[in-house]
């Protein structure tokens, strides 16, 4: 157990003096001294945020991830008297952020921290993953993001541990029969293979974490927005207020330490609104 | 954020159960011992009625025949000295069961989680391990964990099956003691469960099969809850559940759609219901009036039931309507295995 702690530290310590490494590179390439030849005047001294983050973090970014409510539409179904839809909807976007953190998050960080294991954590989060229709969102959104990275992104990110453990993986996934319930080890889980990319692109773990509850959130609200629940501007208003972000750091901060053995539902009744999705009796989402 | 649950160092209850079978098929247990808090109490076993397996002989005879059942299932009670766990309490129980054996576990009502005081270590902890061999079976069935209000517990149950044994248990939380207002206030729950397939010659290699873990700590709990007053799950794995893991999930399939308009007047009896339908719109009556939520699905090979509902003896009663009317477990394990839903 300590072995695995240290080679944790020590490949965090790798990753954040690589971090270092990459940025005082690009300070010197950037150099705002009037004696580099190359110096961009349109850019600011710290340079732009990065490029594959806000590539990543487009809602047309094409993984379906608008066909999934997680769970919102059941809820809703489930809760239609004690309050209005607007005032509950921010209660379950808190649900469903600490669920996507409590089970998931621990598997995103183990994953952009070693990538070379790609392949075990899919496959433990896949026996953790007991929720038919939570299982084909995960699956259906980690296949389209390990295509679009084979067919769009990986040219540009160039060779890393990250990107072998991506191709390794594709290679696997494709080698096994479809729709094997038993004895298929890779499945292709969303947040395994996104830490992987995340990680093949140089986005850092902390902003890779970010990003994908952010992410989930956008889903959820703009299913919210789709299910009526509330107006675009009330949506937007939501994504750029200091609530939700107060949110995902909060959850961020509660589950940064979980090991991957200790990855858990943290909201039980999830399970029972994602699971019972399948008994609405009209739907316009997958789940 | 360090861990909720810090370590305890605190004498362990521990208790250890082998069962085996003396030739032809007289279960014996080889192994039964217990410390305190723990308490391990056999009653009476069940006999199991010697009879032809319903399924018509295999035309493929190149399959083995399973084993002629056993000629008792024993009954174990588990039990621990005052009905509860105390903060620092720590229960380890190993239970082993060798090929063509069954055996029932069952509790003396809800285990009580009892509130740290301020010198114990403050986290309860219950541990199980279980090794169930081919064509053995074990049924699980407690009443529910009732974590008082700021009681801190974990749990952790891993069943080792081997391909041809089958395992089944019931898993679930209250909110505590509603008579005193207690909702879901305790400081921690954990609970993780298991699933392993061990195979190999000698049984040394062993797979992940599933893990259904929760986790319920931090504030608002009851928030995250959503009225619910208890909550639990059911898996199922092996031979002998297969009958009632393909029941739970046709009837999951046979729930009414939510939001879906009934058609039918309420005067308009024209249509005559078969008993199992009659009997299955009675249930979902009063899993209306219970507030009883529940899902069920196969998957890996596993087959877990999750469920919740608005009280204890609603949760009690969807359950024991469930389980009785599918009857296998009465049929192969005795009342015994039932009584958790009385």
């Amino acid at each position: 157990m300590s072995s695995i702690a240290d080679k944790r530290v020590l490949t965090e310590e790798i990753a954040h003096l690589e971090a270092q490494l990459t940025a005082a590179r690009a300070r010197l390439n950037h150099s705002p001294t009037p004696s580099a030849s190359n110096s961009n005047p349109a850019l600011p001294p710290n340079g732009l945020p990065s490029h594959p983050l806000l590539l990543l973090s487009d809602s047309a970014l094409p993984l379906g991830s608008f066909a999934f409510s997680s769970g919102l539409e059941s809820y809703l179904a489930h809760n239609p008297y004690p309050k209005t839809a607007s005032e509950a909807f921010p209660h379950f976007l808190t649900l469903a952020l600490t669920t996507l953190a409590t089970t998931t998050l621990p598997y995103l960080l183990a994953a952009h921290r070693s990538p070379e294991q790609l392949q075990e954590l899919d496959a433990t989060l896949d026996a953790c993953t007991l929720c038919p229709v939570a299982r084909r969102a995960s699956v259906a959104q980690g296949k389209a993001l390990l295509t679009l990275w084979e067919r769009a992104l990986r040219t540009g990110a160039g060779e890393s541990p990250a990107a072998l453990a991506l191709g390794e993986f594709s290679v696997v996934l494709k080698s096994i029969p479809l729709h094997r319930d038993d004895g298929c080890e890779v499945s292709g889980h969303f947040a395994p293979i996104w830490a992987a990319v995340t990680r093949a692109m140089g986005i850092t773990l902390r902003e890779s974490a970010y990003t994908f509850l952010f992410n989930h959130a956008k889903a959820v609200v703009s299913a919210a927005v789709r299910a009526s629940v509330m107006g675009p501007y009330a949506a937007q208003g939501m994504l750029a207020g200091t609530w939700l972000r107060g949110e995902i750091e909060d959850v961020m901060a509660r589950n940064w330490g979980m090991d991957v053995e200790d990855a858990a539902q943290g909201v039980p009744m999830c399970d029972l609104w994602v699971g019972r999705h399948e008994l609405l009796y009209s739907r316009i989402f997958n789940s | 954020m360090p861990s909720p649950f810090p370590s305890t160092s605190s004498i362990a209850g521990k208790g250890n159960i082998y069962l085996t079978l003396l030739p032809p098929s007289t279960p014996t247990f080889s192994h039964l011992t217990y410390t305190y808090p723990l308490k391990l109490l056999p009653s009476t076993p069940h006999k199991l009625s010697p009879r032809v397996t319903k399924k018509p002989p295999s035309p493929d005879d190149a399959l083995p025949r399973p084993p002629p059942p056993p000629e008792t299932v024993p009954l174990l009670f588990l039990l621990t000295y005052g009905g509860g766990l105390v903060a620092g309490d720590h229960i380890d129980v190993s239970v082993r069961l060798d090929t063509g054996t069954r055996l029932t576990v069952t509790t003396q009502g809800s285990t009580k989680i009892f509130k740290p005081s301020a010198s114990a270590p403050p986290t309860t902890r219950q541990e199980l391990s279980v090794h169930v061999s081919n064509h053995a079976a074990l049924w699980i069935a407690p009443d529910p964990v009732q974590p008082f209000a700021g009681s801190l517990y974990a749990q952790k149950q891993v069943f080792n099956v081997e391909r041809g044994g089958s395992v089944g248990f019931v898993d679930w939380v209250s909110e505590g003691r509603k008579a005193r207002g207690e909702r879901w206030a305790f400081a921690g729950w954990r609970g993780r469960n298991e699933i392993w397939e061990v195979y190999g010659e000698k049984m040394e290699r062993r797979r992940l099969v599933v893990r259904d873990a929760v986790v319920l700590d931090g504030t608002d709990i009851s928030g995250r809850m959503d009225g619910m007053g208890v909550f639990g799950t059911v898996l199922l794995r092996g031979p002998l559940f297969e009958a009632l893991a393909d029941f739970f999930v046709e009837e999951f399939k046979a729930l009414p759609r939510i939001g879906g308009r009934s058609w039918t007047n309420a005067g308009d009896t024209a249509q005559e219901l078969t008993a199992g339908e009659e009997w299955r719109r009675k249930r979902v009556q009063r899993e209306r009036e219970d507030g009883v939520l529940w899902t069920a699905c196969n998957v890996r090979g596993c087959t877990t039931v999750k469920f919740a509902a608005k009280e204890v003896e609603g949760a009690k009663t969807w359950l024991g309507n469930m389980l009785k009317e599918e009857g296998g477990v009465g049929r192969e394990f005795g009342d015994g295995g039932l009584m958790f839903v009385r």
